[in-house]
């Protein structure tokens, strides 16, 4: 690793330190932002009640020094005791929620790589032939549909029409579909356009010219090639697909982040909602700084700024 | 020394002799262009129409956004009416009706010979008419996304061409601005401020923010905050892609203004990479409305959305499926065609791209 590359990673660093702390500074003035405070209740308190809860919370303290209290908290990862589960520490829940997720999230980023990556090369090795076409129109038409229409339809067709039942991997099997699909299309389109570029260079040809099979060529020619756009684009995937699974954990009830943060949501659980916004920011962050560097990795060509 | 008495093996013409003719009308006019010259929008469409699928889609566009703006206007019903509520009480027979049924009284109305306009998609399940909802929803769903796009390409475009055209250390820090906000889990983001949105602006009471809902305007704020960034780093590509050219060199060295330069070579070459990318623009608004509707962070009822009716009629999947169905359907739909009109502008506009 040359001092460049050093240079580059910190740099990127850096950026993302940033970006958590816009995201601890957005969050933390826009809760300012709601009209009533978290004592405010049916039941008109006591002031003195309301004083000395003020005191054991902090709030009794300047705006500008709560802000930075909770600057300092965001990064030990502090996000305090849930309004509503009482006596639960958010970074526990986040802690109990995450493993759901990371499974659903994770079976379904292999997914949608493995068969965008097959797919996509498929599709641009028969070119113009009937598979292409058939490819083409299925992953142009599944990315038009909402995911909570996927997700409804497919559970519909699995337990009301084929009555599938039963505990145990089952339960997972539609979620992940429903996640892994509108990523995997796009992947299939970014191999195959890839693909489809690398084919036509000068190198392809040399290589089939002196007789490499056509095997070969794919794998160890084109492939290598052609997988640079789908690095690129896979560590933000992973992260959105963990953050962004919101809808469908909700529909399958799947116990995952997602489906914490839209209760807290509804439920209006400030500190909650701002640790599992922040808790998220570092993980879109870190996906974002770790496929960047294996960007750089897999294409030493790539010129770092 | 006369002309023409000259050294044979001079190099100088000799222009004594009769070297030159008289050129004739035909030849005059050979370079002269005949017909007007093919401009980069008529080129475009040229491919555009040869694109048979964005044509076809385009046709159909045409004919939903007729439709959405035309027939809340021609239709007897109203989205937000009860039929089946009124002085006299409540006659259940309305509710969730199936295409092209009748409640009690509306048959009884018939049964007199008097035209009841059809329920062509039927009833929901508070026995509103089911079409004008979708109607109405595709209508919302539409302006939002069209609304989307005009603010992400206003901002954007600005933005970017700042940036580009500036360089240096604006360039810089303008560009940073724009990854920090790339890198923001958009989704958890746009609901945090929806709802935050919602709850600063609920005091605010009647006026417009009133008449629209609160939500579509924190809808509408949350696309102008996030979503431009895209935008912006393409557009701020492109031109600094173009400046480097030969023909902006040349363009400067015949002594055109910057104001030229931006006006005549920047401003068409970066056209067609706007227009596309906001047309791509409409259906991911379109998408994230209906996620936000779906997690009652939508329009304001009893306005409907497609989203909203999608996720409404969920509910009753197997009950009455076509609540679902229906409006899942034009999401489909129109999410389908822009995708494809979008693609097939960028295949003609863009062939570089491609």
């Amino acid at each position: 690793m040359n001092s460049k590359t050093l240079f580059y990673i910190v740099k990127r660093l850096l950026l993302a330190l940033l970006t958590v702390f816009v995201v601890v500074t957005v969050t933390f003035w826009a809760t300012q932002a709601i009209p009533g405070g978290p004592f405010n209740t049916e039941k008109a308190l006591d002031e003195s009640v309301i004083d000395a809860l003020k005191k054991q919370f902090g709030l009794d303290k300047p705006l500008f020094v709560q802000y930075l209290i909770y600057l300092g908290k965001a990064v030990t990862w502090d996000f305090g005791v849930s309004l509503k589960v009482r006596g639960v520490y958010v970074l526990d829940q986040i802690g109990s929620r995450l493993p759901a997720s990371l499974l659903t999230g994770l079976s379904a980023a292999a997914i949608a790589i493995i068969l965008g990556l097959v797919l996509g090369s498929t599709a641009a090795l028969k070119h113009n032939k009937k598979a292409d076409r058939v490819i083409m129109i299925l992953s142009t038409a599944s990315v038009a549909m909402p995911s909570f229409v996927i997700a409804s339809l497919l559970s519909w067709l699995f337990y009301d029409v084929f009555k599938v039942t039963g505990t145990g991997a089952i339960v997972w099997i539609l979620p992940i579909i429903t996640i892994s699909l509108s990523p995997m299309c796009y992947i299939t389109r970014l191999t195959r356009s890839a693909t489809l570029d690398v084919l036509g260079a000068d190198y392809i040809r040399t290589a089939n010219a002196k007789g490499v099979s056509k095997q070969k060529v794919l794998f160890k020619h084109a492939l290598r090639n052609s997988i640079t756009p789908v690095i690129t684009y896979a560590g933000p995937m992973i992260a959105y697909i963990i953050t962004g699974s919101i809808v469908v954990e909700q529909i399958f009830g799947i116990n995952g982040l997602g489906r914490m943060f839209v209760n807290s949501i509804t439920q209006r659980d400030y500190p909650t909602i701002m640790g599992t916004t922040i808790f998220l920011t570092y993980l879109m962050v870190i996906m974002v700084l770790i496929s960047d560097i294996l960007y750089k990795v897999v294409n030493p060509r790539v010129e770092l700024e | 020394m006369k002309l023409g008495d000259r050294n044979p093996l001079s190099f100088q013409v000799d222009y004594s002799r009769n070297l030159f003719q008289l050129a004739e009308t035909k030849e005059k006019q050979a370079e002269t262009l005949t017909r007007p010259a093919s401009t980069f929008l008529r080129d475009g469409l040229r491919r555009f129409r040869r694109n048979k699928v964005a044509v076809v889609f385009s046709i159909i566009m045409l004919v939903i956004i007729a439709a959405i703006i035309i027939i809340p206007f021609i239709y007897p019903y109203d989205y937000a009416t009860m039929l089946g509520i009124g002085r006299w009480g409540t006659d259940t027979s309305y509710f969730n009706l199936a295409p092209f049924q009748y409640g009690e009284t509306e048959k009884a109305r018939m049964a007199n010979g008097e035209f009841i306009w059809p329920h062509i998609f039927g009833t929901d399940a508070h026995g509103r008419d089911y079409f004008i909802r979708v109607i109405c929803g595709a209508r919302i769903s539409l302006l939002v996304g069209v609304f989307a796009a005009v603010v992400v390409l206003i901002i954007g475009t600005i933005y970017g061409s700042i940036s580009g055209l500036k360089g240096g250390k604006t360039d810089l820090v303008m560009m940073r601005i724009v990854d920090v906000i790339y890198s923001l889990p958009d989704m958890v983001i746009i609901i945090l401020l929806s709802v935050i949105l919602n709850e600063a602006l609920s005091t605010a009471q009647g006026g417009l923010i009133g008449s629209l809902g609160t939500n579509l305007i924190s809808i509408f704020i949350v696309f102008a905050l996030l979503y431009w960034v895209g935008m912006a780093r393409l557009v701020r590509g492109q031109i600094l892609s173009i400046k480097q050219q030969e023909f902006i060199l040349a363009s400067r060295s015949m002594g055109a203004s910057n104001a030229f330069i931006i006006r005549r070579h920047l401003i068409p070459n970066c056209v067609s990479v706007i227009v596309v990318s906001a047309c791509l623009q409409i259906p991911s608004a379109i998408f994230t409305e209906s996620y936000l509707s779906f997690l009652g962070l939508g329009v304001a009822k009893p306005m409907p959305s497609l989203g909203s009716l999608a996720s409404e009629g969920r509910d009753a999947l197997t009950t009455y499926p076509w609540l679902m169905l229906l409006p899942a359907f034009f999401i489909c739909l129109i999410v389908l065609s822009l995708n494809l009109i979008g693609d097939g502008l960028r295949d003609a506009f863009d062939p570089k791209q491609k």
